[in-house]
């Protein structure tokens, strides 16, 4: 599955004849995670598959633990023109002039994965990115599953009450912080590096992210229930300029995007071995891990999709539009 | 070509430095020859990494502790405190310096950040120890060295972010982290009492207080010595998080300035113009630090260093010896957690590979990126302990070659021995 | 420095700025403190208003700190230097040291201009990027203003009048 292209890809520089065989074109690609995790492994291979597909007329370097700079640097710097790409997701493109982008990152959205895929092959997905590419920025593949978010706590959280005034350090964004208030939790923004003392002495009493990321910040250390509540499928995307992005041939941008998506299948498997292994090293570490009933807590979130916060940005009716854009 | 262009920068950088340019616009020339000669990257972006490397909230704890350094001088903390630590160290050589050394490794129990430390003590310590009759530039090279031990002591962010990269148990590296501390801790104080008697920095008394007396001294530092208390205490209970400990300690030295009123409000605003001043003039170095080491970063050069490295060494204690001489010179030029992030995952694997244990591997790697913030010329340490206490910078190297030796002692003990790393970590888990 | 009143309280306009600034970090972040721990209500937007006051101080403190000579440089190759070659290195250092701080003024404010045709702003008050990267080249000015100030008095005054022209 890949997203359907928008827009007429690169109009104004692709239209010449083909380039000579000049330097390759260089991309630099940038993201957060470590070395190791499925997304650094599938990033590397779509490096791989980048330079064989197009005969070494393009090559990706890759940085990985945030090397080039957070996620907002980057994208700034791709919106200056940089020839750069990095992963990001609807709560930023909510941020960068597209607010109905932003109900992706919802909590509870997706009842499957399955209803991910299909909402990324809609067309109210295809029309979202465009609005996107009108704000500078060209998504170039929506396949990689960046797994399913759950919460790890200090204190054991078996039902939505038990969560109740609990300090949870979520990402800073609304969104996010918002889908945990609905659930009775104190959100509480923090930088990541300041978490793992915090969660120790009791500052905050815990935090969410998909499993492999709970576990390579070894915050299970310090914190032993790990809630297995899911409350966003995080799907993620990758991005570049659409100023760079012009400035590449058609077969350029294809060779780009095409195993972009491929690099994402191979990404999606990784990622279901990882979460798998994972869970049993948090077992295997001494953590109890709680299965809870995720239709109680999906149901205390409902009222997300409500909240004055985000109707009064988003366009009417988003919510049903989704769904049913989804089926 | 590209590579080039990076020691061309590096080169302008150098030459600018010595040539008494302020640091942060040496820095900043360095980058800017490679922002020039270097067309696919829009200029601007060298403008948002110098904002990138200030924007950075356990970075708050600078201005934090400085004016928490500030305001205990002006408020009359800093005075008893002293004469309490006077009281009990007065038998001793260096009584001073010593405290100085042990008030880092507490300090080091509650934050993560040596150049906290070592602009607080700066602020605070030094000009009391000038006072008593030690030179500015041992008194600066004591608190500069004495802050390297903050980052061994848990909490460290170092050990966090090393850790999280390379896949090692935190609570474990923590726990190794003291006995490297306590190493570095007891050496120096042997140290600053071999040079302190050699300097003649004589005992102020000749048996250690006891009785009446100390419980005198005692009841006239008690507010101040509470701070300490209240500090660990409230990070310990979970209240505040380290970089809120300085907003804590500033409220609580202004409490006290008004308590003794000692502080009126033209200190006030004097303290605060010291603040402002120090806090930028440390800030925009760290930023423009962290600027030429994206550029490096972008550029591979660490990493190709490193490949070179392992792709020509095949010997364990070659390997180690080679990695502390490449890491004290990237602690040269690039940040500690900078080059962290870079080079952990390309040197890890190669040492676990030579069979080095995984926590003495970070161990010395941490040790190393601690002496880079020490050494010229990029030494961030050196220079925010210059830049407050106005030391030249050519008295502080000159005054700091025995520390210096001590340091490199202590890292070869650590590379080869690595019980000061495991033992404690052996013990308890 | 300057004897006219008015002037200096102008020319500490930076000083005035960032001190209330620091203040109002201390305040908040104690606040915060207070908010999170005894509340249990944590200050949602601290970090971004935090952020944006460190960057405010550090830039337009930057100015005042070339006034105080808080900013470091390594002396021990010039000072060695005879007489004339150091007054010409002077020279020298104070043009390469204006240049560099231009550029960076540009790029600053090409910066701002990026936040300001992109509209990017903070995530929780929507405080727009264009007033927090704004320090940058502000910044840069002050210093160019403070340093310039500077030399003049400790660098090119005493070499045109003398030594006692500094009193
Ligand atoms: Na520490
Ligand atoms: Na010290």
């Amino acid at each position: 599955s890949s997203p359907a292209p928008a827009a007429p890809a690169g109009g104004e520089s692709a239209g010449g004849a083909e380039a000579p065989a000049a330097a390759p074109v260089v991309i630099q690609i940038g993201y957060e995670n470590h070395p190791g995790e499925p997304v650094d492994l599938a990033v590397n291979e779509w490096a791989r598959l980048l330079e064989e597909r197009s005969g070494g007329n393009m090559k990706m370097e890759v940085f990985p633990s945030s090397q080039l700079g957070s996620k907002n640097d980057i994208i700034d710097q791709m919106l200056a023109g940089s020839s750069v790409i990095t992963l990001a997701d609807g709560a930023f493109y909510a941020d960068r002039g597209v607010p109905d982008f932003g109900i992706v990152f919802g909590p509870y959205l997706f009842p499957t994965w399955d209803d991910a895929w299909r909402l990324i092959e809609s067309d109210w997905y295809a029309e979202q990115s465009g609005l996107l590419e009108e704000q500078g920025l060209k998504i170039l593949s929506s396949n990689w599953k960046y797994g399913d978010r759950h919460t790890l706590t200090k204190n054991p959280v078996r039902t939505v009450s038990d969560l109740q005034g609990m300090k949870i350090r979520v990402p800073n964004n609304t969104i996010q912080i918002k889908g945990f208030e609905v659930l009775g939790a104190a959100p509480t923004p923090m930088a990541l590096g300041e978490v793992y003392t915090s969660l120790q002495q009791g500052t905050i009493d815990g935090l969410e992210n998909p499993l492999p990321v709970l576990y390579n910040g070894k915050f299970h250390e310090v914190a032993k229930y790990l809630t297995l509540d899911g409350h966003v499928r995080n799907f993620t995307t990758w991005i570049t300029g659409t100023q760079f992005f012009n400035t590449l041939t058609a077969e350029q941008q294809q060779w780009l995007m095409e195993t972009g998506n491929e690099a994402g299948f191979f990404n999606n498997e990784l990622a279901d071995e990882a979460t798998e292994e994972t869970l049993q090293l948090f077992i295997d570490e001494g953590v109890e891990v709680i299965e809870v009933d995720i239709a109680e807590f999906a149901a205390a979130a409902e009222v997300f999709y409500s909240l004055p916060e985000f109707t009064s940005i988003w366009s009417e009716g988003l919510y049903e539009t989704v769904k049913e854009a989804m089926q | 070509m590209e590579i080039s262009v990076v020691g061309l920068s590096a080169l302008v950088l150098l030459l600018l430095l010595f040539l008494k340019v302020p640091v942060f616009v040496s820095v900043l020339a360095g980058s800017l020859i490679y922002f020039i000669n270097t067309p696919s990257v829009p200029p601007q972006i060298i403008a948002q990494r110098v904002i990138a490397g200030i924007e950075s909230i356990p970075l708050l704890a600078i201005p934090f502790f400085v004016a928490a350094g500030v305001f205990m001088n002006y408020s009359g903390v800093s005075k008893r405190v002293m004469q309490f630590a006077e009281a009990i160290t007065g038998h001793m050589s260096g009584g001073l310096a010593q405290v100085n050394v042990l008030l880092s490794a507490l300090m080091g129990g509650l934050s993560g950040s040596n150049l906290a430390d070592a602009a607080m003590q700066s602020k605070m310590l030094v000009p009391e120890m000038v006072k008593k009759g030690y030179s500015n530039e041992f008194s600066s090279v004591v608190t500069a060295t004495s802050a390297m031990v903050t980052p061994l002591i848990p909490p460290g962010i170092a050990m966090i972010l090393y850790g999280s990269i390379a896949n090692v148990s935190i609570g474990r590296l923590f726990i190794a982290g003291i006995g490297p501390g306590v190493l570095l801790t007891i050496s120096l104080m042997m140290l600053v009492s071999f040079l302190s008697k050699r300097r003649g920095y004589k005992p102020v008394r000749e048996k250690m207080i006891a009785g009446n007396e100390l419980t005198k001294a005692i009841g006239v530092a008690v507010l101040p010595l509470m701070l300490p208390v209240i500090i660990i205490g409230g990070i310990r209970l979970g209240i505040f998080t380290p970089t809120e400990a300085g907003s804590v300690a500033i409220v609580y030295a202004l409490m006290l300035g008004v308590v003794y009123r000692e502080m009126n409000l033209r200190d006030f605003l004097k303290g605060l113009k010291e603040t402002i001043t120090s806090t930028a003039s440390i800030m925009i170095i760290v930023g423009a630090a962290s600027a030429f080491a994206w550029i490096l970063t972008r550029e591979r050069v660490p990493q190709t260093i490193t490949e070179f490295i392992v792709s020509n060494v095949d010997n364990k204690y070659l390997f180690l010896m080679m990695v502390n001489v490449f890491l004290i010179a990237v602690g040269m030029f690039i940040e500690g957690n900078a080059a962290m992030i870079v080079l952990v995952p390309l040197l890890a694997p190669v040492a676990a590979a030579y069979g080095i244990h995984e926590i003495h591997f970070a161990m010395v790697f941490i040790f190393n990126m601690a002496i880079g913030a020490l050494s010229p010329p990029m030494g961030t340490l050196m220079f925010v302990t210059c830049g407050i206490t106005r030391c030249r910078i050519s008295d502080f190297i000159r005054e700091a070659v025995p520390f210096y030796i001590l340091l490199l002692t202590c890292l070869m003990l650590l590379t080869f021995f690595p019980i000061f790393s495991l033992g404690l970590v052996n013990l308890i888990y | 420095m300057v004897k006219n009143k008015p002037l200096n309280y102008l020319l500490n306009l930076d000083l005035v700025l960032t001190g209330a600034t620091f203040l109002v970090l201390v305040t908040i972040t104690f606040a915060g403190v207070i908010m999170r721990y005894f509340v249990n209500r944590p200050l949602v937007w601290l970090e971004e208003v935090q952020l944006m006051c460190f960057v405010w101080i550090v830039f337009f403190g930057a100015g005042a700190a070339f006034r105080t000579g808080s900013h470091v440089a390594i002396d021990m190759v010039v000072d060695r230097f005879p007489q004339q070659l150091r007054k010409i290195t002077e020279i020298l250092i104070y043009i390469a040291v204006i240049i560099v701080l231009c550029y960076f003024m540009v790029q600053g404010w090409s910066l701002v201009q990026q936040m300001g045709q992109t509209n990017r702003l903070t995530n929780i008050f929507k405080i727009p990027y264009t007033l927090i990267y704004a320090a940058f080249p502000i910044g840069c000015v002050l210093m160019i203003i403070n340093y310039s100030i500077a030399t003049y008095t400790q660098v090119f005054k005493p070499m045109i009048f003398g030594k006692e022209g500094d009193a």
